[in-house]
């Protein structure tokens, strides 16, 4: 398999973690956008990364938090989202908890917590990486990640409705 | 290996066992699947890539037609290159074996007789003998 083959293979496999890290920005057709011109980004690359995965992650940050920003793009976001709606998660019989309510939790953290939590049990990184992907230091990371699993518990004891301060 | 590595450091002394309940509840959750297409991906890389490839050749033909285009209109003695040395005209002499001389009866030979050597050396006259004129041939 040819190095292209293989990076495009990892991206691919992990680009279900991606749309949903970008998704805490955008809307979900402009989240898969992102997440393809990252592919393509990283398959220019002439040398590939150190870690392809961080590196993918790290470009679907900037372009999500670059598309969020355009006033435009925001504008056609608003009316997508108005129009179709795409949940965070996959219903699943199997899942230990709902989807909707796991997706409304974390849709009420803050976003430097969120997205550590994203990358983590989503994205499947470790906290050196997280930590690159975020610019952030890994003692911040790590008490990030703690924080934010002990407001989600908080979150998901209560009834809905609740803020998470 | 690489997987364990990164999902095996942590804050595993923060997180309380309700934490790591939760963590293991959230894990069993799956991401909607996106609609994200490998092929287009790739298909936009190459188109990409040859962009810039077009680009670089463009950008060395530019630069090879403007320095031909320099070439031609600097003249050659602004380029610095070494002075030219002009070599002189040559004049061809005829041998002095082809050079007609003129006649021992011309004026020119006649003044050069006298001057170089006095009336003495002109050179005979080659008239034809006087003839007696009698009284008789006289009409």
């Amino acid at each position: 398999m040819s190095e292209v083959n293989r990076l495009a293979q990892l991206v691919v496999e992990r680009s279900a973690g991606m749309a949903l890290y970008a998704r805490q920005w955008l809307d979900a057709a402009s989240a898969d956008d992102v997440v393809q011109e990252a592919l393509a980004a990283l398959l220019i690359q002439r040398r590939p990364p150190d870690d392809p995965v961080a590196w993918t992650y790290r470009a679907v940050r900037n372009a999500a938090i670059d598309h969020a920003r355009s006033a435009s793009r925001r504008r056609r976001r608003e009316q997508v989202v108005a129009g179709t709606r795409r949940e965070w998660f996959e219903q699943s019989a199997d899942a230990a908890m709902d989807a909707r309510t796991a997706e409304e939790a974390l849709r009420r953290l803050p976003e430097e917590l969120r997205e550590v939590v994203i990358l983590r049990i989503w994205g499947g990184l470790g906290f050196a990486a997280i930590a690159a992907v975020a610019n952030a230091s890994v003692s911040t990371v790590h008490k990030r990640y703690a924080t934010a699993l002990r407001q989600l518990r908080v979150a998901l004891e209560k009834p809905c409705g609740n803020k998470i301060d | 290996m690489r997987e364990q590595d990164r999902l095996s450091d942590g804050p595993g002394d923060e997180l309380g066992p309700g934490e790591r309940e939760l963590e293991t509840a959230l894990k069993s959750l799956s991401p909607a699947r996106p609609g994200v297409d490998a092929v287009g991906a790739a298909f936009s890389a190459g188109r990409h890539s040859g962009r810039r490839e077009a680009r670089l050749w463009r950008g060395a033909a530019g630069v090879f037609l403007l320095a031909l285009a320099g070439s031609w209109v600097v003249p050659a003695r602004h380029r610095g290159g070494p002075p030219v040395v002009e070599s002189p005209a040559l004049v061809s002499v005829p041998a002095a074996s082809s050079v007609v001389r003129p006649p021992s009866q011309s004026l020119i030979m006649l003044d050069k007789a006298v001057r170089d050597g006095g009336l003495d050396a002109l050179p005979d006259a080659g008239l034809p003998p006087a003839q007696a004129v009698r009284a008789r041939d006289r009409v």
